[in-house]
């Protein structure tokens, strides 16, 4: 707990540098990850990241210094390099979109690796720690990083905000842009730029390698908690930033804990979490709706069938075999159902089998109306054969409301309180029914 | 005559051109592989001995004779935890009579071309170490920490193994190398002798040192001081920010005037560390780069011994005030 409390309240300055650091690029590259996100290439942030490899070391051969801004620049140069290579190889020749940023980021990174190796291989003076920028050393960040850092992010807010209605229109509609004068080139150019940026200075952090964790990541938790452009900004950042967070934090608090991997850990963590739990769009809750549907659907049918054989003059005493004459159901299925109808007070056991309560019977009556209602619409409207119509009806009688219902209602001309139930006789033959 | 002859003018320089982009790139390669293979071709008459780092060249080059030609595999200021052999270490390994390492998992990537290896003579310079004699881990006894060449004692045994195992390959050598090891045990008794000296000059209460990654236990075991650093014995293990706050409460309790770098890591963690001190109000020394994994390339630090004095002086230097 008291280590919770320091690592809270900032008091170390060493966790002052990490935290603002991994914080803002976890931030930053949230926001600026959800353009690529949304413009579905997300794979252009992995990379640009992989491609900096060289630029970082032909700075550090020409340089002969570790200079972070040097190698920054040099990383730069050459991720802006690999999007010109993709683009060219899109534009020139018959090879897709993914293959070509697959060859693209091999073929840089693998030569990073020979630079890499023929660097370590022959005594450059003061080479080591250049083999951090793959896979980052987060924990070791000093103050001059977190300005750098906060500049960036300054850059990023003032560059998104400056043409946010630009940006806007060219992911969602990028026709209309066009056609209001909005320049497609300058846009695009804008995030690349932006990404370039972020991702520059942030594999000095959390490496080449996991990089574009933290750009894809963010965003794609972001989605399931929103479907508009401004909150998924907002929300991507701000799960990138509470990542960072979490990672230094378990770095400060366990022995041994890299600061990087953990943040793409935890932020991997969100995801799922995201994915899983999320309102509306979660897989748990998607499931859940799926389920009560089902079991709606099962009841609505059991009242129907029941009703629809009083209505028969079958009696009010109904049995699974009754019912499964016109709508079948299985054993395990009927318990469940019957026990649920029971439970509402929709249906009431009578010795050997069930009758319908009063309640029950209207509702069912409702199901049953909107199902007759339905075929006469599809008859009188689609013109379709009688014998069709029926199928149809049987799935739709689940998702009429009543505000349809009455729409239909008045675009047949009928008055509200029609009852198909009478009506029906005359357009399908006894025999059809049965 | 007047049409075809641009045609023909045309093809004629497109030919040219592939001509000679494949005479160039086949020139490049032929003027690579002479490149190469050139050093290679000296006369067989000497027995060639290969050692992994330079500190074990220097060993070797002290103790064996003209009849031996030591070449070392890594160059100076290079990493042995974590080298990968390239294809030119494997020629030279393949063309060596001889082959020495470390041992104790020093070499990490290199033990698995070794094994490969046959119709050499291999030798593990630390294979006569008893386990007291190995630094390990109580937590984990099996991670053993290599860098035993900071104590003279087992400096001592493994020219001793070398020798021993060399002899008993070319008998004829005895008599020299023997005499050689006398000669450079004195040598290295003496350098002991005056680290001691060095280190006997720093209060007693200012002996600990401060590196990056675990590679003085043996110089502190050796000559009574105490060292603190961030990472473990191999510079492959991670530390996290939890290392490092650790280590800059432990400085400004402690005030320990100066911390150290190391010439196979990277300065940027101990930087950190320095500016977190700072912060704290203690102003603590970065000192120079200390000698831990291969020798240095200046004048005073390319030899074992100077190694040794190098580290000691500068250690002196730094934590007296």
């Amino acid at each position: 707990m008291e280590v919770f409390y320091k690592y809270l309240t900032l008091t170390d300055p060493n966790v002052r540098y990490v935290v603002l650091s991994i914080v803002l690029l976890g931030g930053v590259s949230g926001a600026v990850g959800s353009f690529n996100f949304l413009r579905k290439k997300t794979l252009v942030g992995e990379t640009v990241a992989h491609s900096m490899l060289p630029g970082v070391l032909i700075a550090f051969l020409l340089s002969g210094v570790k200079n972070p801004y040097v190698l920054v620049l040099g990383a730069a140069i050459s991720g802006w390099l690999s999007i010109l290579l993709v683009d060219a190889i899109t534009t020139h020749s018959k090879i897709k979109g993914d293959s070509a940023l697959a060859i693209v980021l091999s073929s840089f990174f693998g030569f990073g690796i020979v630079l890499l190796t023929m660097i370590q291989g022959r005594y450059v003076g003061n080479q080591s720690g250049l083999d951090h920028y793959i896979f980052g050393n987060a924990a070791a960040m000093s103050p001059e990083d977190s300005v750098a850092f906060a500049w960036v992010s300054v850059a990023v807010l003032i560059l998104v905000v400056a043409n946010y209605f630009s940006l806007k229109a060219i992911i969602f509609n990028p026709d209309y842009a066009k056609s209001i004068g909005i320049s497609r080139k300058r846009i695009n150019g804008l995030i690349s730029f932006i990404t370039i940026l972020s991702i520059s200075v942030g594999i000095k952090a959390v490496g080449i390698v996991m990089m574009s964790a933290l750009l894809i990541i963010p965003p794609t938790a972001a989605r399931f908690w929103t479907q508009r452009f401004t909150p998924l900004l907002l929300i991507s950042g701000f799960f990138g930033a509470v990542a960072g967070w979490l990672g230094a934090y378990v770095s400060y608090s366990q022995t041994s804990m890299p600061t990087g991997p953990w943040t793409i850990v935890a932020v991997s963590v969100i995801a799922f979490i995201s994915m899983l739990f999320a309102p509306k769009r979660g897989v748990v809750y998607q499931r859940w709706n799926k389920l009560m549907l089902k079991r709606r659907i099962n009841e609505e049918n059991l009242l129907k069938t029941a009703v629809q054989n009083e209505v028969r003059g079958k009696g009010k005493l109904f049995t699974r075999t009754a019912i499964s004459e016109r709508q079948f159901f299985e054993l395990k299925l009927w318990k469940r159902t019957i026990r649920r109808l029971v439970r509402k007070g929709m249906v009431t056991k009578v010795n050997t089998g069930y009758t319908l309560s009063g309640k029950g019977r209207r509702y069912g009556a409702e199901i049953d109306r909107r199902h007759k209602i339905w075929e006469v619409y599809l008859q009188r409207r689609m013109q379709m054969s009688v014998h069709l119509v029926h199928d149809e009806a049987e799935t739709m009688e689940h998702f009429l409301t009543p505000e349809i219902e009455e729409e239909i209602l008045g675009e047949l001309g009928l008055c509200s309180r029609f009852n198909p139930i009478l009506e029906i006789h005359e357009l399908i033959p006894d025999t059809e029914v049965a | 005559m007047f049409q075809g002859l641009p045609l023909l003018f045309r093809i004629n320089t497109n030919k040219m051109r592939q001509f000679l982009f494949i005479a160039f790139v086949a020139l490049g390669f032929t003027a690579c592989q002479t490149q190469d293979s050139s050093p290679s071709e000296g006369e067989n008459s000497t027995i060639k001995v290969v050692a992994t780092t330079s500190i074990l060249t220097d060993w070797a080059s002290n103790v064996l004779n003209d009849e031996f030609e030591v070449v070392p595999l890594l160059k100076k200021g290079i990493d042995p935890h974590v080298y990968k052999p390239t294809k030119k270490d494997l020629d030279i390994l393949r063309e060596a009579d001889v082959i020495l390492y470390h041992g104790v998992h020093l070499e990490g990537r290199i033990i698995d071309v070794l094994e490969k290896m046959q119709g050499k003579l291999i030798i593990d310079v630390s294979k006569d170490f008893t386990t007291e004699d190995i630094i390990s881990d109580p937590n984990f006894p099996a991670s053993q920490d290599p860098h035993y060449w900071f104590d003279t004692e087992l400096v001592k045994k493994s020219i001793n193994t070398i020798v021993n195992e060399l002899v008993a390959e070319y008998p004829g050598t005895e008599q020299d190398l023997k005499r050689r090891v006398k000669n450079y045990e004195l040598a290295i008794n003496a350098s002991a002798l005056s680290v001691h000296d060095i280190i006997d000059e720093i209060d007693s209460n200012m002996r600990i040192v401060i590196t990056t990654h675990d590679a003085l236990s043996y110089f502190a075991r050796a000559f009574h001081i105490e060292v603190n650093t961030l990472q473990g014995a191999s510079t492959v293990s991670e530390f996290g920010l939890r290392e490092i706050t650790e280590l800059v409460d432990f400085i400004c309790e402690n005030k320990v005037p100066a911390i150290f770098l190391e010439n196979i890591v990277s300065p940027q963690a101990m930087e950190s560390v320095q500016r977190g001190c700072e912060e704290k109000g203690f102003q603590v020394k970065l000192g120079p780069e200390l000698l831990s994994d291969s020798l240095g390339s200046e004048e005073d630090q390319d030899t074992y011994l100077e190694m040794l004095t190098f580290n000691a002086r500068t250690i002196a230097a730094y934590l007296a005030e």
